[in-house]
């Protein structure tokens, strides 16, 4: 029977360790995984956290799960990348505000030696029409993230429909973004991509930036706050300090100041 | 090749030896995740195996047939089914486990009781046909039935919690989902190699990958020695 008794505590211990870990004030936040994999959250989030003591939980998935995670009432805050879904849940009132704060380009990535010569491209409309007309291997994400939708976006504003030719050279993988530009890698094919995975990534091997075009490639960051009257757990006033925060100069000047290679990643708005 | 393939075990001794707070922190959360759902769902899974073995009641060969099966059940759709009842919307909200170590050990719970459980059956099964003449001729209460026969298969039943151990430890689908990855909070081993992966840090996904086996070779050492020594002492 000590035994038993023994083992009893143990479990104890282990529901008492556990509860420690519910820390003081915290806020959920949902992101996208490009700006974590940027490395910008590291950066910026301690800062935040030491001046306010509210701890930041952050969740990074695609965009697609981070807005139905928030619609959900499993997140106080959201960033996110795909701004006509976004408008879409502001409309419908799961979220309560949206506010575009920072952007940088999208890319697309291929072999160095780059076959289709897609690098001489004067918009991104003829580098689709190479790929297309080539049947050359591309690589989509397929996993309704910002940057699947902005992929496409592009493809049907070339009027061209890819979808048809899944079974051979479009190649839909349903993972994040580094996971794509490992495949893209592996098997020397073209993809699209937001610039700064793209310039974190350290797997790059023998691909390179083909081409870009910060005008038409856009891609645009908003912060989006949970809507409180349906989730009645929503921090407001935690929430409010960070955006207040995050909107302020101090934290524009951050945001800009941030610098992988010596090259800034984001741009505010 | 050979290169990288060396400074990949460089850093990962590098990591292991210079005691990096973070992988210590991720290892630590690791164990304790995963050593609490294995002892959890051992002390489950075992009576319910004895009981599974002895007694006869309706319904028994549903709850066989269904834990088997379960054992086929991909960690994703556990962690999906976890994160849908745990989630703010769920029947289970109010516990607010979501996002935290205690939702990654239920989950590791559920995978691993099915395991355990069919294992452990058969365990006690071939234990319970050498004493069932014993038990009749004793007139033994079903306690003590069920202490009799987990006592002389704890060896197997050892091996058994291993067995879960190692596929607890090697799990991501289901902390990812239901854990979150938070960097300090939720972050465990299998995680953190998922993540790095994605961000193309290749070497020190393996690396980490590489204290994960090491760590999986020092507890099973451990264990095989103690299990050597209960077995000397018991003049086995």
């Amino acid at each position: 029977m000590k035994k038993f008794n023994y083992i009893i505590t143990l479990c104890l211990i282990f529901i008492t360790i556990n509860h420690s870990y519910a820390s003081n004030k915290f806020i959920t936040l949902q992101s996208t995984t490009s700006t974590r994999d940027s490395g910008l959250y590291n950066y910026l989030l301690p800062i935040f956290e030491k001046e306010f003591k509210i701890d930041i939980r952050l969740i990074a998935v695609g965009t697609g799960q981070a807005l139905s995670n928030i619609r959900n009432c499993d997140g106080d805050l959201a960033i996110t990348h795909a701004p006509d879904l976004e408008k879409i849940y502001l409309s419908k009132g799961y979220i309560s505000e949206r506010i575009e704060f920072m952007h940088n380009d999208f890319i697309f990535i291929g072999p160095n030696s780059d076959p289709l010569n897609i690098a001489t491209s004067s918009n991104p409309d003829e580098v689709l029409s190479k790929i297309y007309s080539n049947k050359t291997k591309f690589i989509s994400r397929g996993d309704s993230s910002g940057t699947h939708i902005s992929e496409l976006n592009l493809w049907s504003q070339a009027y061209l429909s890819p979808e048809t030719y899944k079974d051979t050279w479009y190649m839909e993988v349903g993972q994040g973004m580094g996971a794509t530009l490992n495949i893209a890698i592996g098997s020397n094919a073209y993809t699209y991509s937001d610039r700064s995975t793209w310039i974190n990534f350290k797997n790059k091997s023998n691909h390179k930036i083909l081409y870009s075009n910060s005008e038409l490639l856009k891609n645009q960051y908003s912060l989006l706050l949970a809507n409180s009257t349906r989730c009645p757990k929503t921090k407001n006033n935690l929430i409010n300090i960070f955006k207040d925060w995050l909107l302020s100069e101090e934290g524009k000047l951050l945001i800009k100041s941030y610098m992988v290679k010596n090259q800034a990643l984001f741009h505010v708005d | 090749m050979s290169n990288d393939t060396d400074s990949i075990f460089l850093e990962a001794l590098t990591l292991l030896v210079t005691g990096d707070k973070d992988i210590l922190e991720i290892v630590m959360l690791s164990l304790y995740v995963t050593l609490s759902a294995v002892i959890l769902s051992s002390l489950f899974s075992i009576p319910l195996s004895a009981i599974l073995t002895i007694k006869n009641f309706f319904g028994k060969t549903a709850i066989i047939i269904i834990s088997n099966s379960l054992m086929a059940l991909p960690p994703v759709v556990v962690g999906l089914g976890l994160y849908l009842l745990i989630s703010a919307n769920g029947i289970l909200a109010a516990y607010e486990l979501l996002y935290t170590p205690s939702a990654m050990i239920v989950a590791q719970f559920i995978i691993l009781t099915p395991i355990i459980v069919a294992l452990s059956r058969q365990n006690i099964q071939d234990s319970y046909l050498k004493y069932d003449e014993y038990f009749k001729s004793l007139g033994t209460s079903t306690f003590q039935k069920i202490k009799t026969l987990v006592w002389e298969t704890r060896f197997s039943l050892i091996t058994n919690a291993l067995a879960a151990l190692g596929r607890g430890l090697s799990e991501v689908g289901a902390v990812i989902i239901v854990g979150g990855n938070i960097a300090h909070q939720t972050r465990m081993m299998t995680t953190t190699i998922a993540m790095e992966t994605s961000r193309g840090d290749l070497k020190l996904a393996l690396a980490v990958g590489i204290i994960l086996i090491f760590i999986s070779i020092t507890i099973n050492i451990i264990l095989y020695a103690l299990k050597l020594n209960l077995e000397v002492n018991d003049g086995k």
